[in-house]
């Protein structure tokens, strides 16, 4: 186990060497006059060249990526080109509101995925199975953009609600921040709890067939006991690694929440960036966000270990 | 409650069906997959013929401004006049333009580095599988971004017919398409990898049939099916990606009728006074994903009877 | 969000499936129900016991007012961010010698008195006892003439600067000859000294404190205004609260105790909060977009809303770059007057709420505004011979106009409606949005554009206007306007005639001569401008030319 998880980081490390190096070359691939966009046309020509050389945007590309690379390893992550503020501050700032969106809508969407899934399975044809059959369906076609655009519209229009904008600190003003993030998160997750409905559901029918769970039924055992023991471990398998995709998914889905309701978390910081080609700011947010999927497929694929006892970590 | 894998079996004696009897049957056996094949069916049509299909121009400021949907204008106007439900119908140009455009593209450039990858192993297939790695590294909309931010976003002039408009939007086509790459390449790899060990390979080396020939004519066609399923859902999930883009600003340019795009920018400030703004295109994009999703379940069913049962 | 979900079949799937699409059309129908009930107008406004038009009362101190800023904020600087230096720190913490009012020459602030001894000379004598917020490193010490200096020749050097032009046009130098006065040698007579881009900006003009003046951008705001800057959290919230020390606070100004402005960038997100009573005014900064939506406020929250007007110095402007060809063609240029349908902007994007201009001056500067029977001849509507003038000449009519505007939804349905106006004639045109510094810094700045469609900032007098027109603009905008060397001389002679008929007069026949000769800069409209406040909120007038909230007698009624 331990060869098996120095052998991934290792390989994960790799891997986020050449992803920083793709992102990289794509961010250089068209030539930008960025110092005119930062200070404005009304610099002189002193100015542009003195932020050029601040910034190293004077240097050869290789020198510049080895400088960023120098900087990273001592986990200095430069400083915004718009605003000079460092990467790495302003990173940690915004991160715990992204965390907050992804964990949340993450959590909806397994309790309710994995729940409603498992229940329908087992009340197959009955009301809620057709119920349950329905909103998923429902819930893959329409896209999170829109459900986010109707929570702003509609409740405002008919009740006169809208979430409490500008909460943000979950420890200073928990009801305040969950009201914000509350309902906005919950929509987003519907789509992801959309597909482990069905997942979960399919699994678990697969699961209830076959003949290891009509043995341990015979045996005597209570319901709870082969729900538990045998169903579910079994069932989860697939739903595993669909969650774990769903998760990435979801990091992108944080963009768009962050940018209709305004919440200042990594989504909206790289939105921003990317308008200005602010080159360290999209750097550390794509970054953090490939060491995020690999850190996800690495605890899927351990899970597995897990719950699989033939799995055998290559 | 009959036995898993038992096939429909007729009690009368054996007849010659009608073409009609037997699309019934087909509509009887896969409701479903038939009503989410007359959406897509519809899609392509309304996307294909928009300059017929459409009352209006769909920039032209036509109608009295946020007008409600009235007969005139089914859909109702934005603030500039324009008619709405012109909008959505040559929005659905962009959409399909857009998706055919990068499955395709996706599915092709996958397709051959998974049969070079899974055919000649070694080091050919590890460094595609690093590259690949990289690039299925990020989340979807994070790629996307990247993509668009590199290569710049596209121009739009007056189009007039799809094939030039995907052309335009080529930015977004090959940034969705970056995305598809990995999971097709994946796929097509696991089987030529299967395959390649198999007689028939044997019998064509030995009559001296180059690699190519090889790929191209005995392997290839045994991974063709893997790939319409894909290729199906991943259609409706690039439809989505666009939507998603020229939502957050970084797609379509502004003025484009594009789904994604009506439900930003200038239409937002109107939304609550008027939701039909809204509800359009969201209703469009909404059914055309319903289909897609629909479609794939019926191609899932019919082409893997293992998974019928319970 | 792709389908890897499986579909059970099962023997009995035919059934089952007609099950599930009954049960379908079921929650539809309710669905369709439930919305049809929610949709018939939003929480009935109840009877305002005090009234709309009730008069004022006696105001109460205290409270907290809630507003938001519309647009992204990157630094503490009112000198460089936006939303520093239209909204939040210039308008709470920071003081200035003097304001303005549309019906005042100046206002003033922190100057006891003004005089004018020469046209080239301002004393300013300050009031006394003013000091700054108390927090380090300034802590509360008496505010000084050399900080105004050092604030002054800060902006002046400062190249990113918002907006600059009086220290770097005008101003000479500043001396502080004792505690208490201050004076601004000029280069020249200043006609427009105390308009609001020159004495009266609101955030150019802001008393720093000389510690911070290295680090204006990432240090705690630290003013000698009515509200000190109690905490914020950048791009998100600023909390301001009311400053005992500020030189007006023995007369119980400013009244409300704080202030609280979230940033809320989302149109839908701003109509949301403003109806759940989240935030207290709507469209306080620039109006309520679209104007319609005050029919609709008004209609759905009733009684609780008040809803106030004034007519914008904003405006909207065509403009070619008559250092192009073919825009150097007057009759090209002319065709144009001849297409452009300026009625059609005001109606389409304000909803016919506003005015058209007469001349090239906004339609807010009442005094300068020309008689609209002079100037119709100039701008009557004829497609057939804006079609003759474009082919007699030559204008190619395969090329593509490109017309840029800066990317936000009105700016760019604006350029959307002139692509709209040329097409008929069979004139192509295509809309490409930029940002921000791409569309100031690489195109504007540099001439690199044929035309734009943009909305520019409210200007109170018409310095700028008439600069734009002259050869040397002193403006990012270095190619805007007509560029004619008699028309520069007589711009150049309004800047300078202090006496106010003689400028008036010499005003309007620029503004004719720039008509007869087609200036390749038209003004399309000026919209009204409605803001949305609830009714317990007393005596909060805004400012028209700086779109200011400077207003410390507003009071809440709550």
């Amino acid at each position: 186990m331990q060869r098996y998880l120095l052998r991934r980081i290792a390989s994960m490390v790799v891997n986020l060497f050449l992803v920083s190096i793709f992102i990289f070359a794509a961010l250089r691939l068209v030539p930008q006059n960025i110092a005119a966009e930062v200070l404005g046309p009304n610099a002189s020509v002193e100015q542009y060249r003195q932020f050029n050389h601040v910034t190293g945007l004077d240097q050869p590309a290789l020198k510049q990526f080895l400088r960023w690379g120098g900087g990273v390893i001592r986990g200095d992550f430069g400083k915004s080109f718009r605003t000079n503020i460092a990467v790495s501050s302003e990173f940690r700032q915004r991160l715990p509101v992204t965390l907050e969106v992804v964990v949340l809508s993450f959590g909806f969407a397994a309790v309710m995925g994995i729940s409603f899934g498992a229940l329908s399975a087992m009340r197959q044809n009955s009301p809620m199975d057709y119920g349950v059959r329905l909103f998923s369906i429902f819930g893959l076609s329409i896209p999170n953009f829109l459900l986010l655009t109707c929570l702003l519209i509609f409740p405002a229009r008919w009740w006169g609600y809208a979430p409490s904008f500008g909460a943000l600190s979950f420890f200073a003003r928990p009801a305040d921040n969950l009201q914000l993030f509350g309902p906005a998160t919950f929509l987003l997750s519907v789509g992801s709890s959309a597909i482990l409905m069905r997942l979960t559901r399919s699994a678990f029918l697969e699961v209830v067939r076959q003949d290891y769970v009509r043995t341990a039924r015979a045996k005597g055992l209570r319901e709870r006991a082969v729900i538990l023991r045998h169903e579910l471990r079994n069932a989860l398998l697939p739903v595993l690694t669909l969650m774990g995709i769903q998760l990435g998914g979801l990091l992108g889905g944080s963009i768009i929440l962050e940018q209709v309701m305004g919440l200042p978390g990594l989504g909206q910081w790289i939105l921003g960036a990317i308008a200005i080609n602010d080159y360290p700011v999209i750097m550390a947010v794509a970054l953090y966000s490939a060491l995020a999927v690999m850190i996800i497929n690495l605890a899927v694929d351990l899970s597995y270990a897990v719950l699989d006892p033939r799995v055998r970590l290559a | 409650m009959r036995a898993a894998g038992a096939t429909w079996v007729q009690e009368a004696p054996w007849r010659p069906r009608s073409r009609a009897m037997r699309l019934r049957g087909i509509i009887r056996r896969q409701p479903l997959g038939t009503a989410s094949g007359f959406i897509i069916l519809g899609f392509v049509l309304v996307a294909l013929a928009s300059p017929w299909m459409a009352p209006h121009n769909p920039h032209a400021f036509v109608g009295p401004s946020l007008q409600a949907p009235t007969r005139l204008y089914p859909f109702g106007t934005n603030n500039l006049g324009q008619d709405i439900l012109s909008r959505v119908i040559y929005g659905s140009q962009v959409s399909l333009a857009v998706g055919v455009s990068a499955v395709l593209l996706g599915t092709i450039a996958g397709t051959t580095l998974g049969l070079l990858s899974g055919y000649f192993g070694g080091w050919i297939d590890m460094i595609i599988q690093r590259a690949l790695e990289i690039v299925a590294a990020f989340p979807g909309l994070v790629l996307i971004l990247v993509v668009i931010a590199a290569l710049g976003r596209p121009h739009v002039s007056a189009s007039t017919n799809i094939v030039t408009l995907a052309w335009q939007l080529r930015v977004i086509v090959i940034a969705i398409a970056i995305g598809f790459v990995f999971a097709v390449t994946r796929v097509v790899r696991s089987v030529t990898i299967g395959q390649r060990g198999s007689t028939y390979v044997d019998a064509a080396k030995s009559c001296g049939a180059g690699w190519q020939r090889v790929i191209v004519i005995h392997i290839l066609p045994n991974v063709v099916p893997y790939i319409i399923v894909g290729a199906t859902a991943a259609l409706g999930f690039a439809i989505l990606l666009e939507a998603a883009v020229s939502f957050l600003g970084y797609g379509v340019p502004p003025g484009t009728p594009s789904w994604g795009a009506d439900l930003s920018g200038p239409s937002r400030q109107f939304f609550l006074q008027a939701p039909w703004l809204a509800l359009s295109p969201g209703a469009a994009i909404s059914l055309t994903l319903l289909g897609f999703n629909l479609l794939g379940d019926s191609l899932r069913d019919v082409l893997d009877p293992r998974l019928r049962g319970g | 969000m792709t389908g890897t979900g499986y579909w059970p079949a099962t023997a009995r799937r035919a059934f089952s499936r007609r099950r599930l699409i009954a049960g379908g059309a079921g929650l539809a129908g309710s669905a369709a129900l439930l919305a049809a009930c929610g949709r018939s107008g939003g929480p009935a406004g109840g009877a305002n016991p005090a009234g709309t038009a009730a008069k004022s009362g006696a105001p109460k101190p205290g409270g907290q007012l809630h507003r938001y800023y519309n647009n992204s904020t990157t630094s503490l600087s009112p000198i460089t961010d936006s939303g520093e230096r239209l909204d939040l720190a210039a308008y709470h913490a920071y003081d200035r010698l003097v304001s303005n009012l549309p019906d005042k020459d100046y206002v003033l602030q922190a100057a006891q008195t003004v005089e004018l001894p020469d046209p080239a000379t301002v004393i300013f004598k300050l009031k006394p006892g003013m000091t700054f917020h108390n927090r380090p490193p300034v802590s509360g010490r008496a505010v000084t003439p050399e900080d105004i200096a050092k604030s002054q020749y800060y902006v002046r050097d400062n190249p990113k600067a918002g907006n600059n032009s009086f220290q770097v046009n005008s101003l000479q130098t500043v001396e502080t000859p004792d505690a208490q006065t201050v004076v601004f040698r000029l280069k020249g007579p200043n006609a427009y000294l105390f308009s609001g881009t020159q004495l009266a900006d609101p955030g150019a003009q802001c008393v720093f404190p000389k510690e911070n003046l290295d680090n204006l951008e990432t240090a705690w705001t630290i003013g000698s205004g009515p509200y000190e800057l109690v905490d914020y959290q950048l791009n998100v919230r600023y909390l301001y609260r009311r400053f005992a020390g500020y030189h007006e606070a023995s007369k119980g100004l400013p009244y409300i105790d704080e202030r609280e402005v979230k940033v809320i960038t989302d149109a839908a997100a701003q109509e949301s909060a403003f109806r759940s009573g989240q935030v207290d005014l709507l469209g306080d900064a620039g109006g309520l977009q679209p104007n319609a939506l005050a029919d609709t406020l008004k209609r759905d929250m009733g009684d609780r809303i008040a809803i106030d007007q004034y007519l914008a110095l904003s405006m909207l402007s065509w403009n070619a770059n008559v250092t192009k060809p073919p825009w150097n063609d007057v009759r090209i240029r002319e065709a144009m007057y001849r297409l452009i349908n300026r009625d059609q902007y005001l109606s389409l994007l304000e909803q016919g709420k506003g005015k058209v201009p007469p001349g090239p001056l906004p339609a807010g500067l009442t005094d300068y505004q020309l008689d609209p029977k002079q100037t119709d001849k100039y701008f009557h509507q004829d497609a057939k011979a804006a079609k003759q003038l474009l082919d007699a000449a030559g204008f190619p009519y395969d090329k593509e106009i490109e017309i840029i505007t800066i990317n936000n939804p009105r700016n760019n349905q604006g350029g959307e409606i002139y692509q709209q106006q040329l097409a008929p004639l069979g004139v192509k045109a295509r809309v490409v949005p930029l940002g921000t510094a791409e569309f100031l810094g690489q195109r504007i700045a540099t001439g690199n554009w044929e035309t734009f469609v943009a909305y520019w900032p409210g200007y109170d007098s018409p310095q700028v206007p008439l600069r734009l027109e002259h050869t040397v603009t002193n403006h990012v905008h270095k190619y805007a306007g007509l560029k004619d060397p008699t028309i520069d001389k007589m711009i150049e002679k309004a800047e300078v005639t202090t006496d106010k008929a003689e400028r008036i007069k010499l005003v309007k026949d620029i503004q004719i001569a720039l008509l007869e000769r087609y200036t390749p800069m038209i003004y399309l409209e000026n919209y009204n401008v409605y803001t949305a406040r609830y009714n317990y909120v007393r005596d909060y007038q805004l400012n028209p030319a700086t779109v200011a909230m400077y207003r410390l007698e507003a009071w809440l009624d709550k």
